[in-house]
C-alpha cells in the first residue's frame, strides 16, 4: 500500500475525537503515553473566550501508581506547566485562550499535562522500609535466628545509631556484622559517619552495606562508603550472604 | 489481603477522591503492595480507577468509563472501561455496566485481595456550601 502524505494525515487526525460531556467538550488527542492511554484535555466557555485543562486527569496518573502529590512534586508541576503557559493549581492544568488561540492552547495544555504525568513513570526504586525487609529475608535465610533487626547500638562518639540488620555470631551472643542498607545518595554521608563511629567502638564486627543498584547512588559514593564497609549490591546478596558467614550455618533456635 | 478499609481523601486534588490501603500478602514481609481506588467528583458517567501497585508499578489496572482511549499496539482500540495487566498493559475491553461496588468485587477477585471491610461509594459531586440561617 503506497503510504503518502494523505494517507497520513488522515491516519493521525482519526486519533482525534472530541464529544460533549458534563464538564464540557473532552477532546481526545493524540498524544500517547508509554501504556497506550491517549491524552484528553476539556475545553469550557469561560467569559468571553475559553478555559482549557485536564480535569486533573494527568494528575491522576501519577496517583494512580501509589505517589503522593508532595510540596515537591507540585512545584515541579508548576515549573513544567508553565514551560506551557499553563498553571497546575489542585491537580488541575489549565490556561485561558481565545477563540482564535483555541487549538494551540489545546495542544498546550495536552503536553503539559503529560510532562505532569510522566513524573511517574521515572525509574522506580525500592521504598526504603520495603529494601530493609527484603535484606533482613535474604539474611535470615542464611543465618536463621542469628540477626536482629533494628536494634540500637553507640558509637565510640556516644552517638546511637539503629542499624537495620545485626548478624550475631554462631553462638548468638555477640555481633558479627553490622548491615546497613542505602537507597540513595543522600543516605551515604550518614551511613560514612554511622560505620566510621561504630568501627572505633567494635573493632570486630564487620560493617556491610547493601546497596540498591537502581539508585540515584553514584561510583564516588560507592568508593567513600567502600573505605569504611564491605559494599555489596542488592541483585548480589544471594552469592555473597552465602558465602560470608562463619560456617554459614542457622544457630539453633 | 487489605489491612484495613478504604477512606476518601481530596487533599491536593480538588478534581478527584483517593483511597488507598496497604495490602500484604501473610508470611511474606517483601510482598508489600497497595490498592488504590481514584474516583473523578465530576463527570458524568463516573470515572473510577482501581490500581494494584507493587513497588510503584501499576501491575493491575481497572479503569471504568475512563473518558480516554487506549491504542493499543496489537489490537484495535479501546475507548471505554478496560483492565491492564502488567506488563503488557494492551487495554482488555469490558463491556459490561456495573455498579461501583461490583467493579470493586470484580477488581478484588481479579486481584485475588481479601478485603473484610464496610464499603463506602467514592463521594460525587462538589460539596454544597449552604449557609446556617
Amino acid at each position: 500500500m503506497k503510504v503518502d502524505a494523505a494517507h497520513i494525515r488522515d491516519a493521525v487526525r482519526a486519533l482525534v475525537d472530541a464529544k460533549e460531556t458534563n464538564l464540557g467538550i473532552e477532546v481526545m488527542l493524540p498524544v500517547a503515553y508509554p501504556d497506550g492511554d491517549m491524552v484528553t484535555v476539556i475545553v469550557e466557555k469561560s467569559g468571553g473566550g475559553f478555559v482549557v485543562h485536564d480535569s486533573s486527569f494527568g494528575a491522576m496518573r501519577v496517583t494512580a501508581t501509589g505517589l503522593r502529590l508532595s510540596q515537591s512534586f507540585v512545584a515541579k508541576s508548576k515549573e513544567l506547566a508553565a514551560r506551557y503557559n499553563c498553571s497546575f493549581i489542585n491537580g488541575r492544568v489549565s490556561l485561558l485562550t481565545t477563540t482564535h488561540g483555541l487549538p494551540m492552547a489545546i495542544a498546550l495544555v495536552a503536553n503539559a499535562s503529560r510532562a505532569i504525568a510522566d513524573q511517574a513513570t521515572e525509574t522506580r526504586r525500592h521504598t526504603d522500609v520495603e529494601f530493609r525487609n527484603e535484606v533482613a529475608d535474604r539474611l535470615k535465610a542464611v543465618v536463621g535466628p542469628r540477626v536482629r533487626e533494628n536494634e540500637e547500638v553507640r558509637g565510640k562518639s556516644g552517638r546511637l545509631y539503629r542499624v537495620p540488620a545485626i548478624v550475631l555470631d554462631v553462638a548468638q551472643s555477640k555481633p558479627e556484622h553490622f548491615v546497613a542498607t542505602v537507597t540513595s545518595r543522600a543516605s551515604v554521608l550518614n551511613h560514612f559517619a554511622e560505620f566510621y563511629d561504630l568501627s572505633d567502638a567494635y573493632s570486630d564486627v564487620r560493617n556491610d552495606a547493601v546497596y540498591d543498584e537502581y539508585a540515584d547512588i553514584r561510583k564516588e559514593d560507592l568508593l567513600l562508603l567502600g573505605r569504611v564497609c564491605e559494599l555489596i549490591a542488592f541483585n548480589q546478596t544471594k552469592i555473597r550472604f552465602a558465602g560470608m558467614f562463619d560456617n554459614a550455618q542457622k544457630a539453633t533456635p | 489481603m487489605a489491612r484495613r478499609a478504604l477512606r476518601w481523601t481530596h487533599r491536593s486534588h480538588g478534581d478527584y477522591v483517593r483511597a488507598s490501603v496497604l495490602v500484604v500478602v501473610p508470611d511474606r514481609r517483601a510482598f508489600v503492595g497497595y490498592l488504590q481506588v481514584q474516583a473523578h467528583r465530576l463527570r458524568t458517567p463516573p470515572k473510577v480507577s482501581f490500581s494494584l501497585v507493587y513497588r510503584h508499578e501499576r501491575i493491575l489496572g481497572l479503569d471504568v468509563e475512563p473518558g480516554h482511549f487506549h491504542r493499543n499496539l496489537m489490537r484495535e482500540s479501546v475507548n471505554a472501561t478496560h483492565w491492564q495487566v502488567w506488563p503488557k498493559m494492551d487495554a482488555e475491553a469490558d463491556t459490561r455496566k456495573l455498579t461501583y461496588g461490583q467493579w470493586f468485587s470484580e477488581f478484588l477477585k481479579r486481584a485475588k485481595i481479601s478485603y473484610h471491610y464496610p464499603l463506602a461509594s467514592p463521594p460525587h459531586g462538589i460539596q454544597l456550601g449552604l449557609d446556617l440561617k
